[in-house]
């Protein structure tokens, strides 16, 4: 089964929701692409969601340090620790999966949200899978939205 | 299966209980009885004995009346007579006493069953009469304390009145006494015998009491042995029974439990059910406990409701099976690093009756993970060996060698379409030169795909164009309108892939069958069609010569005024309402990985020959036409230029097919030949550049009609449309957006295919010349600057 575009957009959405409500400022969708062989590169920090039922596969968004402590200052948080990064991405997770919730509805299963760290990290998504990639810009950042379901 | 032995009631604790209850009653009622009659005996007996003792008193009592008569008449000291005869009297009285007296009902001191014997009371009766009698006659005596005898002086000692009350008393009492003592002695005698005798009579029946109760006793230990022996036997087989239920239910490789009207899980389950739920606490558990977080809510709540259902009294068994959520049902547990494990259950319910209504339901769960994976396995493959079979049809007629070229030529092209994805972009000028970009791609992989005939790929091609499209047309257009673009990538990337598969799995069966006769082997795709060699007539010679001065009017129109072949061309940006191809977007196309645009080069061109003639008989068969194409030299454009010839030949030859060959009736009225001719020719001069032509004997163009289409599109105004010359108006077509058609197909009318041929002309460097004849003739000329090698000889 493909991926279609309603499931890409509600992935998106969610993710730009968050920074419309949590950091009151837009972020744009630059021009996404596929990563056919190997796995798309990670950034510092990863939030991953799994998604098993109808569809099955991972979502994840990730961000490097620069994008998330600026994030931070906006969100008027001073404490600019690993654990508050990590959070952050973990909210970024935690919101795509709500508005997969919404989107899907009860027919998707969805898991809580993990955090991964360190740019060499072990990939979330299988070797094999074409994944999509959305950068997600935001003031001069680029962050990453991946989704690589069945 | 059923053990008989352990049958609800049949003979469980509650009987040994109450016997073993009865047995206990029965021992302590024969120890009480015993105790008892035991008293009863010795009381008795020593009643007896009392009686038997007082035989000698009565004589006793008589003798000594006489000695204190005799001592009385005497004179003599009375001494202790008078005592003894109380005494001896008080002991018969006890004696009797101590005997019950039915008239008084008084407390015996013996007891009074030994004296109920009618002869027994009729004999105490008689003595007790006779007794009292005696009593009466010895009472004075007994109480006599006076002095019986007075001293006088004249006679001595005397007897005194006392004495003389004395004397009398002793007579009667002797008299009485000696009359009676017999007889009081013999009914003593009776008395003690009958008693004794009821004493023996009551010991004897004791015992058979006591015999009796001991049987009972014995009787009911025997069955309390009996019972516990029953009850022991039933304990191993229970024991047996159970043994065998825990190792089915060890063993088992179904998950199975009971559910309990509140939906609880009971305490009887299979080992297996561990495994399958991955969890090991079941206790106080209930259905949906059992599979909260392994299904969807909404799965979760239907299963729950139905199980609810099966506890109906008047619900159809079978139908209800038939509606089973959970007979297939995919469940998911988390695994190790945030994972989820997918599996796949099977349920089963079934109703337990007991006591004629439903007690439990019987829940068994197999774990068909692997079934389930076969049967969609199955199923995709079957789906997709359809898919692949129409693909094989298709990929049949496509020659070999051109199919490999084709795959190759696009997968750069859709590598390219996601380099140019990736390339970041931020503002809409760089989103809009990506579809400049994406689209050039595309439409030559559609134009290729058509080329060869193959369907589907032209499909999801054209299917891309649609939408690339409808984004240009878009007034802002930015990152999130191209999801639906990568989406539609991600197809075409899926569908080569599965091409590929395809040309792999005949590569492999040509393979497999080269052992087998050249009969057998013969596996070619499909022969080209044979290209006959049309020629120009001489009219059409004639015409392209007055033609020729209006050529090399693009790529750059408003400098057509130096129609100098061999002079540079001038760059389309000069006029941007005449080159929508922005400068941004073909940056962004001259930019691809380098080792994309070695490899695009080298796979690029394929048998253009072959292609194009394909092409061209497919689409004339599609649209009823008939044409000729007479191809030469193409076996000899550089490698540099394959790629572009092939993209500029094929859409020249759909246009051509399009828009200018008529159909044969027309044809035929205009003394024209049934088939169109094609004329596809390729000249390298080497360092004086290369020659492209492409010509066709159809309709032409009519410049009017070019002029009020381009008026219609909003491409030029009516009044610029009047202003243009010939040469101009011809330079319309070059246009986005300009067609002639109303209609959009997968062969023409989106007005993007000249377009392109212009951008790529303009790219290499080259120039394009038009040359027109309206209902005779159109051609093309292309000029294209001398490779570096030709340069370099």
């Amino acid at each position: 089964m493909s991926m279609t575009r309603v499931e890409l957009e509600t992935f998106v959405q969610g993710t730009t929701h968050y920074f419309v409500t949590a950091a009151n400022q837009a972020a744009t969708v630059g021009s996404p692409y596929l990563v056919n062989e190997g796995s798309p590169a990670l950034l510092e920090y990863t939030g991953v969601i799994t998604i098993a039922g109808k569809r099955k596969g991972i979502v994840y968004f990730t961000a490097s340090r620069p994008m998330l402590t600026v994030l931070l200052m906006r969100l008027g948080e001073t404490d600019m620790t690993h654990e508050n990064m990590a959070d952050l991405v973990g909210e970024v997770a935690n919101q795509i999966s709500g508005n997969a919730r919404r989107d899907f509805g009860r027919e998707f299963m969805i898991s809580v949200p993990r955090v991964l760290s360190g740019a060499q990290s072990e990939s979330p998504t299988p070797a094999d899978a074409r994944s999509f990639v959305i950068p997600i810009n935001w003031r001069s950042h680029s962050a990453q939205l991946v989704v690589c379901l069945d | 299966m059923r053990n008989p032995e352990l049958k609800p009631g049949s003979g469980g604790y509650g009987a040994l209980t109450a016997l073993l209850v009865v047995l206990l009653l029965c021992m302590g009622a024969l120890a009480g009885l015993n105790s008892m009659f035991t008293q009863r005996a010795v009381q008795d007996m020593g009643g007896a004995a009392d009686i038997a003792r007082q035989h000698a008193q009565p004589r006793a009592i008589v003798a000594t009346t006489r000695v204190l008569r005799s001592n009385l008449g005497a004179r003599r000291f009375l001494g202790r007579s008078i005592k003894d005869i109380d005494a001896m009297v008080g002991g018969m009285d006890a004696a009797l006493l101590a005997l019950p007296d039915p008239a008084t009902s008084s407390a015996p001191r013996f007891n009074i069953p030994l004296l109920r014997s009618p002869v027994n009371h009729q004999t105490l009766q008689e003595l007790r009469q006779l007794w009292s009698e005696f009593h009466h006659y010895l009472d004075p005596i007994r109480a006599f304390e006076a002095d019986p005898y007075i001293e006088t002086a004249e006679q001595g000692t005397q007897l005194s009145a006392a004495g003389l009350a004395l004397q009398r008393a002793l007579d009667e009492a002797l008299r009485f006494g000696q009359a009676n003592q017999q007889q009081i002695s013999t009914l003593i005698g009776e008395l003690s015998t009958g008693a004794a005798n009821t004493a023996q009579t009551r010991a004897a029946m004791l015992r058979q009491w006591l015999v009796i109760g001991l049987g009972a006793c014995a009787l009911l230990l025997i069955i309390t042995l009996l019972l516990i022996w029953s009850a022991s036997r039933r304990e191993q087989a229970l024991a047996r029974a159970k043994q065998q239920s825990d190792d089915i239910l060890r063993t088992v490789n179904q998950g199975l439990f009971l559910l309990d009207e509140r939906l609880q899980i009971g305490s009887e389950r299979s080992e297996a059910l561990q495994e399958i739920f991955r969890r090991r606490d079941f206790d106080k558990l209930d259905f949906q406990g059992l599979l909260r977080g392994l299904v969807p809510e909404k799965t979760l709540e239907t299963a729950a409701e139905y199980v609810t259902l099966l506890w109906g009294e008047r619900v159809n068994e079978k139908l209800i099976k038939s509606i089973n959520p959970l007979s297939e049902v995919e469940v998911h547990f988390e695994a190790p690093g945030g994972k989820v494990d997918t599996q796949y259950l099977e349920f089963d319910f079934n109703r337990v009756r007991s006591g004629g209504q439903f007690s439990r339901v019987l829940v068994s769960v197999n774990d068909v993970t692997r079934r389930v994976e076969l049967a969609r396995e199955l199923h995709e493959s079957q789906e997709k060996a359809q898919a692949q079979l129409d693909l094989l049809l298709h990929i049949l007629h496509v020659d070999p060698q051109l199919l490999t070229a084709f795959l190759e030529e696009s997968a750069v092209s859709l590598k390219m379409v996601n380099a140019i994805l990736k390339e970041p972009a931020r503002e809409e000028s760089a989103f809009r030169a990506k579809l400049d970009g994406i689209f050039r791609q595309i439409h030559s992989v559609k134009g290729e795909a058509a080329a060869l005939g193959l369907k589907s790929v032209e499909q999801h091609a054209h299917g891309f164009e649609e939408a690339l499209v409808e984004l240009r047309n878009r007034p802002t257009v930015g990152g999130n309108d191209f999801l639906p673009l990568v989406v539609k990538l991600d197809d075409l990337f899926a569908h080569f892939s599965q091409m590929r598969e395809m040309i792999s799995r005949l590569a492999d069966l040509r393979t497999a069958m080269s052992g087998l006769p050249p009969a057998a082997t013969d596996l070619n795709f499909a022969a080209s069609p044979e290209a006959t060699t049309p020629s120009l007539t001489a009219e059409e010679e004639r015409a392209q010569s007055q033609q020729d001065e209006q050529e090399w009017i693009a790529p750059q129109p408003e400098s057509a005024s130096e129609p100098e072949p061999a002079s540079a061309s001038a760059p389309a940006e000069e006029e941007p309402a005449q080159a929508p191809a922005s400068s941004a977007g073909d940056t962004l196309v001259q930019r691809p990985p380098e080792a994309l645009e070695q490899l695009r080069q080298s796979a690029a061109g394929g048998d253009i020959e072959s292609a194009i003639t394909q092409l061209a008989q497919r689409i004339a068969r599609k649209q009823s036409k008939k044409v000729e194409v007479n191809c030469s030299g193409l076996e000899r454009v550089p490698s540099r230029y394959r790629r572009p010839i092939k993209d500029i030949a094929i859409q020249m030859v759909r246009n051509s097919l399009a828009h200018g060959i008529e159909m044969p009736q027309e044809r035929a009225q205009q003394n024209k030949s049934a088939a169109g001719a094609i004329v596809v020719r390729f000249e390298n001069h080497g360092s004086g550049g290369c020659e492209f032509v492409c010509q066709d004997d159809g309709r032409g163009l009519s410049i009017e009609q070019l002029k009020q289409t381009a008026v219609a599109r909003n491409l030029v105004s009516a009044e610029q449309a009047a202003t243009l010359d010939e040469r101009r108006a011809l330079a319309l077509i070059f246009m986005a957006g300009f067609s002639t058609q109303e209609q959009a197909d997968e062969d023409s009318g989106r007005g993007v295919g000249m377009d392109l041929v212009r951008t790529t002309v303009q790219e290499l460097g080259g120039k394009i010349g038009i040359s027109t004849a309206a209902g005779k003739f159109l051609r093309f000329r292309i000029w294209l600057p001398p490779t570096a090698e030709a340069q370099a000889a």
